[in-house]
């Protein structure tokens, strides 16, 4: 046999254990292939394509190199762990530590190649179907052509064969200075009855408490700075990392003491001592999930709220202000039947009348507020006519109260970054030049029930008694008073392109839907996002597998001592289903809680109104039904791959 | 009535006709309640083999094995389990102890296991590793002891359950010579004063020498028969005699096991 055909053996006759490596490889070469396919995609640079597309593709491409750095190495030190006792034995037989990382250089080189092979093959054969995909999602008026150009072939071999060789050449220097005994005995030179250390277990529960405090409590001031997202990223990872080595393994002792059956007894010891072997894996996993169901949920959601906002910035389909010095060309009786006509079918109409006016809060220049004055009882109608017409933010619109003689409500209509500035305050509120009265302003409230973009009246909106605005109106000079009309329509899409022109712009709002082509640009960013998170859904498996294999020599010992013994297949599948849960959800679980937390933080910064909660609760679900999967695979197959039955292997 | 009895116990390797290995090739005893029999002979004579099959970990080709009224070859899967962890007790030559439970965890296994009440359970094994001098080391992890002491509560976590027979596997091969000692007294004091049933499958004459009846086997079949009738020392010329007959015969020196 020559060193060659060790080298080949050695990969050949563990397919078992490079499987999973070589399977998570080859999809990152694919998918950042693809990915370059498209950004080098003639049709594409020369293009009629968002300008953005092409940098979303761009950045997706070197996360996902950056990425597979990052899990590479970790898998390659995972499998050669793995091999521990057989470096050791060939180093006990003579082999120099030279030949060693030659034979470690040449085995990467093979499976890496089988990687690489492999990756571009599968991303040729999907990036068709890729264009097709993007293409669909950024609306573009025709296909984009199927092209594999040079340079993406180029990126990506050069990306994946410098990761590779930097891995390989690492590796190999790792093994070398091993000598044989940590080789031989590393696995059995590590044992200790665990130890949890109840300090450390609260450590854990704090860092992770913390972490959420300041996500949650402190949102946007912590976000101000880096420095803050680090914090709190550092804080969760440790919390997390604890929570399995410390709090989980004192619970594990505890339930011992407790268990009466043969079954929770084997299942609570076996956790209990394996726990420490799987922290870290089990914390990679967990923060992993976060990183992708975070992501995910946030983007997704992210794009509904984006599809929510058109109703919430623009309730009224159209809607025009004037007054005395601003009459307006066309009466609103026009404007009904224009919309009518064009087959927009008016279905609600209404009018208002609001005054011109300024709030100043305490005394100087920066307490001074426009704003449009309007009687409860006008206000009410419009939150009544918009919930009414917009069944799917209803929730957003409450009824107002009842206001008390010198009592107000201050409306901030933007809601995005306006501070709250009211509660219970008092106000000099002046209507036309100099009419100055005292109000209190009772609280703020942030929803948007006159239309977006006019410039004629200021935005937000002070709500007052109906006895307080007769008498306001009464004495305000007629240039400050104004009328606003406002249609709802059946169908906003129907609505004629040419009404907006029929007026001054500081006088008309006509309801538009978001920019299609910033939707569409999303949806690549979440279309790319999605490639992402297979590829660390990947890793996921990738690292439990390997926890699995690691575990699998000495399950079959101590399973075929247990069947001598005389236990069933029955009782050790209980033992198995119970382990398995604890290492497929528990991480599963923690990851929810901290992506949780971290979508309601996103809620705080993104500060626009929409739901989050349902699409992102879908992408929990999704990654939920993910590790079922894996789960009941890994369940069914791992006893197969014990042989408990075979009596030539009794030890 | 014996407590064992294997009848004409055939074992044959490899489907074709060419390439078989009968490992045993009718292989006839029956041991009574009570009695402590060693089982001797050279490396490939079809000992593991036929340890196995009366364990219930292999099947016989051919044959039957009897077992406290129960006849083996017609039980399979959790079945037969469940006959071991009632009927049989183990000890390995390695031991096999469960590092991540206790001594008195692995010993309570085979109870816990049958869903014993906690106090009996408690009680047995209380009882039993008192009996076998390891009251010291009940909340001791299998690593955190001597060899001896682990193949001590292998012993306690075989007769726990007070099993039909008490199977072991060169139980004295991983042992040093003192440990070896007092790991065969104890068979001897458990065979002797509470009457356990116990069959050793071993190469060393000297372990061989404590029991009553030692058989002989070789090719597959029981070549021959000892039985004690005089001081253990005696005895123990008359298996290594019996032992150089067989090596004569079939020049295999001083056999041993891996």
């Amino acid at each position: 046999m020559t060193f060659g055909q060790l080298v080949r053996k050695n990969v050949v006759r563990q397919k078992r254990l490079y499987i999973g490596y070589i399977a998570s490889s080859s999809v990152s070469v694919m998918i950042l292939f693809m990915f370059m396919n498209f950004v080098y995609n003639p049709a594409v640079v020369g293009g009629y394509m968002p300008a953005g597309a092409r940098m979303v593709m761009l950045v997706s491409g070197w996360l996902v190199a950056l990425f597979s750095v990052f899990f590479i190495f970790y898998f390659h030190t995972a499998m050669l762990r793995l091999r521990g006792q057989e470096f050791g034995l060939l180093q006990v037989l003579g082999m120099t530590p030279k030949q060693m990382g030659r034979m470690v250089i040449r085995e990467s080189a093979m499976i890496d190649g089988v990687a690489l092979g492999l990756g571009l093959l599968f991303g040729l054969l999907f990036t068709k179907l890729f264009l097709l995909a993007v293409g669909d999602l950024l609306v573009l008026p025709m296909e984009i052509p199927f092209a594999v150009p040079a340079k993406s072939w180029l990126v990506t071999c050069i990306v994946f064969i410098l990761i590779f060789a930097l891995e390989g050449a690492l590796m190999a220097f790792r093994i070398r200075r091993r000598g044989p005994k940590h080789l031989l005995f590393s696995s059995r030179s590590r044992q200790k009855p665990p130890h949890p250390s109840l300090l450390l277990a609260g450590l854990g529960v704090v860092c992770v408490a913390v972490g959420y405090y300041l996500a949650i409590a402190q949102s946007v001031r912590t976000l101000e700075t880096l420095i803050g997202l680090v914090v709190i990223i550092a804080l969760v990872v440790i919390g997390t990392y604890l929570i399995y080595t410390q709090v989980l393994v004192w619970v594990l002792m505890r339930l011992r003491g407790r268990v009466r059956t043969g079954v929770a007894l084997l299942t609570v010891s076996r956790l209990a001592y394996r726990m420490k072997d799987h922290a870290r894996a089990l914390t990679v996993i967990a923060t992993l999930s976060a990183v992708v169901m975070t992501g995910a949920g946030t983007m997704l959601g992210f794009l509904s709220v984006l599809k929510q906002g058109d109703v919430v910035r623009q309730p009224f389909a159209v809607m025009t202000w004037t007054n005395v010095n601003h009459p307006l060309s066309h009466t609103s009786a026009d404007l009904a039947h224009q919309l009518n006509a064009s087959g927009a079918k008016v279905t609600q109409e209404l009018d208002a009348t609001a005054l011109a006016g300024t709030l100043q809060k305490g005394t100087g220049q920066r307490g001074v507020y426009p704003v449009s004055v309007v009687s409860r009882s006008t206000f009410q109608r419009f939150v009544t006519a918009i919930q009414s017409a917009h069944k799917q933010v209803a929730y957003m619109y409450p009824d107002v109260p009842k206001l008390a003689v010198g009592h107000a409500l201050y409306v901030a209509s933007f809601p995005v970054t306006v501070p709250n500035e009211f509660h219970d305050t008092q106000a000099k509120l002046t209507v036309g030049r100099d009419n100055a009265a005292s109000v209190v302003v009772d609280r703020q409230i942030s929803e948007r029930t006159f239309n977006f973009g006019t410039t004629a009246i200021s935005d937000n909106l002070l709500v007052v008694s109906d006895a307080d605005f007769r008498h306001l109106k009464a004495i305000a000079p007629p240039a400050s008073i104004w009328t606003a009309h406002a249609f709802t329509v059946a169908n906003p899409t129907k609505v004629p392109a040419t009404m907006k022109q029929q007026f001054p712009s500081s006088q008309v709002n006509v309801a538009e839907p978001t920019d299609q082509s910033l939707v569409g640009l999303f949806s690549t960013m979440i279309f790319s996002g999605m490639f992402i998170s297979l590829m660390m859904l990947l890793a996921c498996g990738n690292t439990l597998y390997f926890r699995l294999l690691n575990n699998r020599a000495e399950d079959g010992i101590q399973f075929r001592a247990l069947r001598r013994i005389g236990i069933t297949h029955r009782e050790l599948g209980r033992v198995l289903t119970v382990e398995f849960s604890v290492m497929f959800f528990f991480p599963f679980v923690l990851a929810a809680m901290h992506a949780i937390v971290a979508m309601i933080d996103f809620r705080h910064v993104l500060a626009l109104p929409g739901r989050l909660w349902p699409v992102s609760l879908a992408v929990l679900l999704a990654y939920l039904a993910f590790m079922v999967i894996y789960f009941i695979a890994a369940r069914i197959t791992y006893p197969r791959q014990l042989h408990i039955d075979d009596p030539r292997r009794a030890r | 009535m014996p407590i064992l009895t294997a009848n004409r116990l055939v074992k044959v390797y490899g489907g074709e006709p060419g390439a078989q290995v009968r490992a045993l090739d009718g292989v006839d005893f029956a041991i009574e309640p009570g009695e402590f029999v060693a089982i001797m002979g050279p490396s490939g004579s079809g000992k593991t083999t036929l340890l196995n099959i009366l364990a219930g970990l292999d099947k016989p080709t051919g044959g039957q094995l009897v077992v406290d009224g129960q006849s083996v070859e017609t039980l399979s899967g959790d079945a037969l389990a469940l006959f071991r962890r009632r009927k049989l007790g183990f000890v390995f030559q390695d031991f096999n102890l469960l590092d991540t439970l206790t001594l008195a965890e692995n010993v309570a296994l085979p109870l816990t296991l049958d869903k014993y009440p906690a106090r009996e359970v408690h009680k047995r094994v209380e009882d039993v590793m008192a009996r076998l001098g390891l009251q010291e080391s009940q909340r001791r992890y299998p690593y955190e002891v001597s060899g001896g002491q682990q193949q001590r509560a292998a012993v306690a976590r075989a007769i726990v359950h007070q099993p039909a027979i008490v199977l072991a596997d060169e139980p004295t091969g991983n042992l040093d010579s003192a440990s070896a000692r007092t790991l065969l007294e104890t068979f001897s004091s458990l065979h002797e004063s509470h009457g356990t049933t116990l069959l050793m499958v071993t190469h060393d004459a000297l372990a061989a020498s404590y029991s009553d009846r030692v058989f002989f086997i070789q090719d597959g079949k029981v070549y021959s028969r000892l039985d004690r009738d005089g001081p253990r020392e005696s005895f123990f010329q008359e298996i290594l005699h019996t032992l150089s007959v067989l090596e004569v015969k079939c020049h295999d020196i001083r056999p041993t096991r891996p």
